[in-house]
């Protein structure tokens, strides 16, 4: 259980920098996982606390439509040194489903560069300041309007609109 | 001329380095790199959305297809995250046997890019002998799964295929002379010069760079940062089997020779420790065809050959994942590698390229831009290869 109170200290000097009003929710399933959703303006600022935390790896960034949104989640990791105290914090967002924006966190972390695009090919989220979010894993003539993981687009409805523009 | 010149050069998709593909823009001064631009996705399949309408043991067959070599780390992981999410214990057994094929997979992963590596610095021989002892590793492959490539091994509850006691003296006996056949190969790589003049200061990623960029796997490593998801956050049996995790801090494409040989002899360590102190008991624990994950969400990290692999399940309580994310340790690889690039020679392209044992599954060409003629041409992977061994028989001494 030790490593859990070391978890929700995490979560408490995160609370208590960005102001807990800030934070949304937050939940520790088992150890060495945290997910902590936090309103938006203060994606920035949180990730930059978090890094000089040692937060400092972006596993992944991953967006997920919710219906009346777009959930953003940053799994940013810990690293341990082989020690294997190491920590994963997916740190979640939401922004709105039309003209869905976040600020980017390259500047801070520029090896989020790769992931941030993919967001930006398959939900449309764009992430202010990005210095290129041309495609990264869709072909460069893919319709401007599908983002093919949002959940109105079904597998055949892409296929159609493929056809349309001339791809395959 | 002077004031210097810089030129672009395209790269891919159809692969300097493997035969897969993605594109690289290349801008060079004369016979230097000054800039280089990836563009993956030639090999998109849209397996995320395809995962959104199969139920878990269809998407479990499909996650062993993201990738040809290690097809274990896509589909034990995929099993991780959903038996996480369901609350599944799966027997002890089964948690050994994972990991013998984990680490089994791991040393044919390697020992294929230690070949492909000499090829690509045009040192043929040591190729074919390579790849000729790495036969061993198939074997054991075949003879434990059934299968050389998508080995069907692993399922959600546990494993498909039990290892028997005759079976247990085969692995030994081949890890045994597999690895004779890796310390020979490191010794001779290590006082070759064929290989040191093309890898030693080659491709240099600084420790600062490497984790500013979020690189994974053995492109960290060989940049002296300790960290192996293995270590780090413990997963199958790797709380309990003694392991070393190797780093070289020469930062260098040879440094990432290294780190990758050292690594095989750790992973045939692992693989005798597991088969010393596997329990015996069941092998997998019975799950539902058509099974139903409770609302959650699970993510699972997991150290694949090349590196970092992260695994995210939403479920919203139904028969198939509400969304199911993959990042697989290349992409996390890419911006490290156009840092890497930059300063090289165009001739060393192809093995910084393959130093982060690229797995696009996918082909890549590379089109290059004189920055000062603003002429530009495109190589396919042989032309360049070729390029690159008759610079070297002419420029080194």
């Amino acid at each position: 259980m030790e490593a859990r109170e070391d978890h929700v200290k995490i979560v408490e000097e995160l609370r208590e920098a960005m102001g807990s009003e800030n934070v949304i929710d937050w939940k520790i399933p088992r150890a060495k996982r945290i997910y902590v959703a936090i309103k938006a303006e203060k994606l920035k600022d949180t990730v930059k606390h978090l890094a000089e935390k040692d937060f400092r790896h972006v596993s992944t960034i991953s967006g997920v439509d919710v219906g009346d949104g777009i959930e953003v989640l940053y799994h940013l990791t810990k690293r341990a040194a082989g020690k294997g105290e190491g920590i994963t914090l997916s740190l979640r967002v939401k922004t709105a489903m039309e003209n869905p924006s976040l600020p980017t966190i390259t500047d801070m972390i520029p090896g989020a560069t790769l992931y941030e695009r993919e967001v930006h090919d398959f939900v449309g989220v764009v992430f202010e300041g990005h210095p290129d979010l041309s495609p990264v894993e869709l072909p460069d003539g893919w319709p401007k309007d599908v983002y093919p993981l949002l959940k109105k687009w079904k597998i055949e409805d892409i296929k159609k609109r493929l056809s349309e523009v001339g791809g395959n | 001329m002077g004031e210097t010149e810089e030129f672009i050069i395209p790269v891919g998709p159809q692969h300097p380095a493997l035969k897969e593909p993605t594109n690289f823009t290349i801008t060079v001064d004369g016979e230097y790199v000054v800039d280089a631009k990836a563009r993956p996705g030639y090999n998109h399949r849209g397996v995320e959305k395809a995962m959104e309408s199969r139920t878990y043991i269809q998407n479990l067959y499909l996650l062993e297809r993201v990738c040809g070599i290690c097809s274990i780390c896509h589909m034990t992981n995929f099993c991780l995250t959903v038996e996480e999410a369901m609350g599944l214990e799966v027997p002890a057994r089964a948690n050994y046997i994972r990991t013998i094929m984990h680490e089994i997979e791991r040393l044919h992963s390697h020992s294929l890019w230690l070949g492909v590596a000499a090829h690509e610095i045009g040192f043929d021989t040591l190729f074919y002998y390579i790849w000729r002892d790495r036969e061993v590793i198939m074997d054991l492959t075949e003879s434990i799964s059934g299968n050389r490539v998508n080995k069907a091994m692993p399922t959600i509850g546990g494993v498909r295929r039990n290892i028997s006691p005759e079976l247990l003296r085969d692995i030994r006996k081949g890890l045994d002379i597999f690895e004779e056949r890796i310390k020979y190969y490191k010794s001779l790589i290590l006082k070759e010069t064929t290989v040191l003049n093309r890898a030693i200061r080659v491709g240099v990623l600084t420790p600062h760079d490497a984790v500013a960029l979020c690189a994974v796997g053995p492109t960290l490593r060989a940049s002296g940062i300790k960290s192996d998801v293995r270590a780090d956050d413990p997963y199958l049996v790797f709380d309990e089997v003694p392991f070393n995790v190797m780093t070289h801090d020469g930062c260098d494409v040879a440094s990432r020779v290294i780190v990758r040989c050292d690594e095989m002899f750790e992973s045939i360590n692992v693989i005798r420790y597991c088969l010393d102190h596997m329990p015996d008991g069941p092998i997998r624990v019975k799950v539902p065809v058509i099974m139903r994950v409770p609302e959650t969400e699970t993510v699972c990290l997991w150290e694949a050959p090349r590196g970092e692999l992260i695994h995210y399940l939403k479920s919203t309580g139904g028969t198939t994942p509400y969304r199911y994310k993959i990042r697989a340790p290349t992409l996390g690889n890419i911006p490290s590698v156009q840092r890497m690039l930059i300063g090289n020679y165009i001739a060393d392209i192809p093995i910084v390229i393959a130093a982060i044992d690229p797995c696009f599954s996918c082909t890549d060409r590379m089109t290059f831009v004189d920055v000062n003629t603003e002429k530009n041409w495109v190589w396919d992977s042989e032309q360049l290869r070729r390029y690159s061994r008759k610079w070297y028989q002419q420029n080194s001494h």
